[in-house]
């Protein structure tokens, strides 16, 4: 039977896809929360992200930009729940709105980083020969500069906005993205079934889209969920350096940006929040990504 | 450029070339005390988390680097910065004294944002430590040793040791890249007038030559700084020797 399945081929012919009944996810979610505690303490953290992030106007007690003379460096209490910044704006709607800022720039460097660098990756390794040769030279290219300073030069460039960061965080991530997961892609290609999808004439869109980038999933998803971490503490860092996001958007790192100055001698408790914010994410996203590298692929352990 | 001409500065209206020998001996001399920090401290912490696997002290030091890895550099100086101020009443220093000149205050002035800037790297260098001896905890080669009848410590030191360390030198190539882009912050924070500093200044000044020239000499420090720990990784490996 020369069934088309959707690249997943098992030696009958039998797609193997959709064959999961809906209720046994939950199942498979109970076990994982069981077998790893910390990844799943690490999900429901990043779970509670998302939420914040998504349903900030109704969780955020003021206006983040609404600027009150009355309550600069208020101290944390009945007013404002954790204190007035250094304009009189309410920290903890900072705090929720900056949620949005973070996800949406760390989830988009990470995606778009991490899908690049495996179609550079996977494509590179699939032509082979001098292709192979030149997207290597130019990948080690990239891979010279320290990312922070190489998305320094791109925000440089191109002018302080959300966008612009998450542009200058996805070129800083797709060297190491297409480094792991050419290595993976090499793995993939001597599998029998790519070489069946060449005998028979596949284009070379068919072979790398259906065949060799969904056996490069598992480490996709692990990549994308690190790299989540470090592109938070990435925006985080220029925002803080004054070349991430435009001043008025609440950013977690730009509320740190007077902190080793100004704020300890007026309102120390105004560095201590939003550096708070960003460790816990972080962690949970390590914890997470961690989890989900070990079950995925314990062979991955210890790389890094 | 090529030529090593930098040119001048868009905003300082001086030869860029000067600035840059003026700021890169403090921002290598940060990097370096940061990094000896990290590996000085990381490295025994992690043998020692390894060798006493599951014990109180793993699970302390563990805690220690996992952390360590999360908390954002900037944060962690912002923290000393907080933890000095508000209780030793300690003001950044207005000007940076030379380490040929005065070794003493000059140390007493790099300390801190060294601490700072070497805390993730050396969670990192500890974690990668541990690892690392953990495998060769369990290879053949040591229980080798321990069978013949040597002492715990000289089957440690002898044997396992050297295998032990090798990832910890891939490592570092890596630490340089990661600690250089993490001056940039923490010279920022601590008030230190090296490169870092002046690339971030430069930046707002739109002052492109500087950028310009201080993003050539970071790549080219981290791609000598790399191509001299290969050398060094063959040298100590044996079994890549002659590949």
């Amino acid at each position: 039977m020369a069934q088309e399945s959707t690249g997943i081929v098992v030696s009958s012919g039998v797609p193997i896809r959709g064959s999961m009944p809906t209720g046994a996810i939950w199942q498979h979610l109970g076990r994982f929360a069981r077998r790893k505690p910390l990844g799943a303490f690490g999900a429901a953290i990043a779970l509670l992200l998302i939420v914040v992030a998504v349903f900030a106007p109704f969780i955020a007690t003021h206006d983040p930009a609404e600027t009150n003379p009355a309550l600069i460096y208020a101290p944390p209490g009945s007013q404002l729940l954790l204190g007035g910044d250094q304009l009189g704006r309410d920290v903890f709607s900072r705090l929720v709105y900056g949620a949005r800022v973070s996800l949406y720039a760390g989830l988009l460097s990470a995606f778009i980083g991490a899908s690049m660098g495996m179609v550079m990756g996977v494509a590179s390794v699939h032509f082979g020969g001098k292709t192979d040769l030149i997207v290597q030279r130019i990948i080690d290219t990239m891979m010279a500069f320290p990312p922070l300073i190489l998305a320094i030069v791109i925000m440089a460039a191109l002018g302080a906005s959300l966008n612009n960061v998450v542009i200058a965080l996805s070129a800083a991530y797709i060297p190491s993205a297409a480094r792991v997961l050419r290595s993976q892609a090499l793995a993939v290609k001597e599998m029998d079934y790519i070489l069946a999808a060449r005998a028979i004439g596949a284009s070379h869109a068919r072979i790398i889209f259906r065949c060799m980038i969904p056996n490069c999933l598992a480490l996709y998803i692990v990549l994308v969920s690190v790299f989540l971490g470090t592109a938070i503490v990435a925006e985080a860092t220029l925002s803080f350096l004054g070349i991430g996001v435009p001043p008025d958007v609440p950013s977690w790192g730009g509320m740190l940006n007077g902190a080793a100055q100004t704020y300890v001698h007026l309102a120390p408790w105004l560095g201590v929040f939003p550096g708070l914010a960003i460790a816990i994410v972080v962690l949970a996203w390590n914890f997470l990504g961690d989890a989900l590298r070990d079950v995925l692929d314990p062979r991955l352990r210890g790389t890094w | 450029m090529l030529k090593l001409d930098f040119g001048e500065s868009m905003f300082f209206e001086e030869p860029v070339a000067k600035d840059l020998a003026d700021k890169f001996p403090i921002t290598l001399e940060l990097t370096v005390l940061s990094m000896l920090i990290a590996t000085v401290i990381a490295v025994p912490l992690g043998l020692i988390s390894a060798i006493k696997q599951d014990t109180p002290t793993d699970y302390i030091a563990r805690i220690i680097s996992i952390t360590g890895v999360a908390l954002p550099n900037f944060w962690v100086g912002i923290l000393i910065v907080y933890f000095l101020v508000l209780l030793f009443a300690w003001m950044p220093p207005l000007g940076y004294a030379d380490l040929w000149d005065d070794p003493l205050t000059n140390l007493q002035q790099f300390i801190f944002p060294a601490l700072a800037l070497g805390f993730f790297e050396m969670a990192f260098t500890a974690r990668v430590t541990r690892s690392s001896m953990l495998e060769v905890y369990r290879e053949d080669y040591t229980r080798t040793a321990r069978g013949k009848g040597l002492a715990e410590r000289v089957v440690i030191v002898r044997h396992a040791l050297k295998n032990a360390l090798l990832p910890v030198v891939t490592v570092s190539g890596y630490q340089f890249g990661r600690l250089l882009a993490g001056t940039v912050v923490i010279e920022n924070i601590f008030m230190v007038p090296g490169m870092g500093k002046l690339l971030v200044d430069s930046v707002f000044h739109r002052d492109y030559t500087e950028v310009q020239a201080i993003v050539m000499l970071v790549t080219v420090s981290v791609l000598i700084l790399n191509l001299l720990l290969d050398v060094i990784y063959g040298w100590l490996n044996p079994r890549i020797r002659y590949s």
